[in-house]
């Protein structure tokens, strides 16, 4: 998620310096993907777009504090993802439900307490229709944030587990355990229709 | 070594993303290859982050770059917040 090492030192010294090119240079390269993962999280367009434009005037405004241990697209889009959070935060009425009920049982001989069904076909087909779309995405955001944000992070926005990590400022070992979870309940919110539909 | 339907879902994501040490693997692929359950559930736990994935980016604007109007919004957030500072 970003320039080479020589470039990246390059444009932070430049930012340092304040030379306008290099604000445009960090606006431009990394605003587009930003913006992406806000409109993600927020489900909303113009909220996105002021998650985006804050992160990015925090950033002007702790680039001095910024210590290059990670890189400025990984530190932008820390801001941003948090600055969605808190935004979302402040909306939520209800508290978030528990995903433990949507997660896979096992026996005591270690088999699968429910019988799994492949739904797969039907719901490959089925994904080329809009309604569908809708649906898989009200399930996504059925998630708790927490895990509902690993999940677009990794599968969505295509990170890797120590950048999603480090975005969310959790051990990579949280990241993998949240991935895993979220995944398992989103396969049973879907499976619930999918597999109605593939009888 | 002997691997239950209960381990094969715990690997299920180091499986997908191929980081499996060939040991674990190998046991893995055995579990699989007599177990239709674990097959059926893998399939569904695959289409799942496919269907996830589609969902999120078949309706969404491109992603590579920002609308130009904020852009601009953030330039000029940037230039208005620096010069209201007091010098240094």
């Amino acid at each position: 998620m970003g320039a080479p090492p020589v470039q990246e030192a390059e444009l932070l010294r430049a930012l340092r310096a304040g030379r306008e090119e290099a604000f445009e240079t960090l606006v431009r390269t990394h605003s587009g993907r930003m913006l992406s993962v806000c409109r993600s999280i927020l489900r909303n367009e113009e909220e996105a777009k002021d998650a985006v434009q804050e992160a990015f005037v925090s950033a002007f405004r702790g680039l001095s504090n910024f210590e290059g241990t990670s890189l400025l697209g990984t530190w932008l889009h820390r801001i941003a993802v948090n600055a969605s959070l808190m935004r979302l935060r402040s909306k939520k009425r209800r508290p978030e439900e528990s995903i433990d009920e949507l997660l896979p049982t096992f026996k005591d001989d270690g088999h699968a307490r429910v019988e799994p069904r492949d739904w797969s076909p039907s719901a490959l087909q089925l994904v080329e229709s809009r309604e569908t779309r809708e649906f898989v995405r009200g399930c996504i955001d059925r998630l708790p944030d927490m895990y509902r944000v690993v999940l677009l992070l990794r599968d969505i926005e295509e990170m890797d587990t120590s950048e999603a990590a480090e975005i969310l400022g959790v051990s990579e070992g949280v990241v993998k355990v949240r991935l895993h979870r979220a995944r398992h309940a989103l396969r049973r919110l879907l499976a619930e229709r999918f597999e109605e539909r593939g009888r | 070594m002997m691997m239950t339907c209960r381990d094969l879902y715990g690997f299920l994501d180091d499986f997908l993303d191929g980081i499996l040490d060939a040991p674990t693997l190998q046991t893995f692929e055995r579990h699989l290859e007599r177990c239709v359950s674990c097959r059926k559930y893998l399939a569904s736990y695959r289409t799942t982050v496919t269907l996830a994935r589609d969902s999120e980016l078949a309706d969404a604007p491109a992603r590579t770059e920002a609308p130009e109007e904020l852009v601009l919004a953030i330039l000029h957030a940037r230039t208005a917040a620096f010069s209201r500072q007091p010098p240094e």
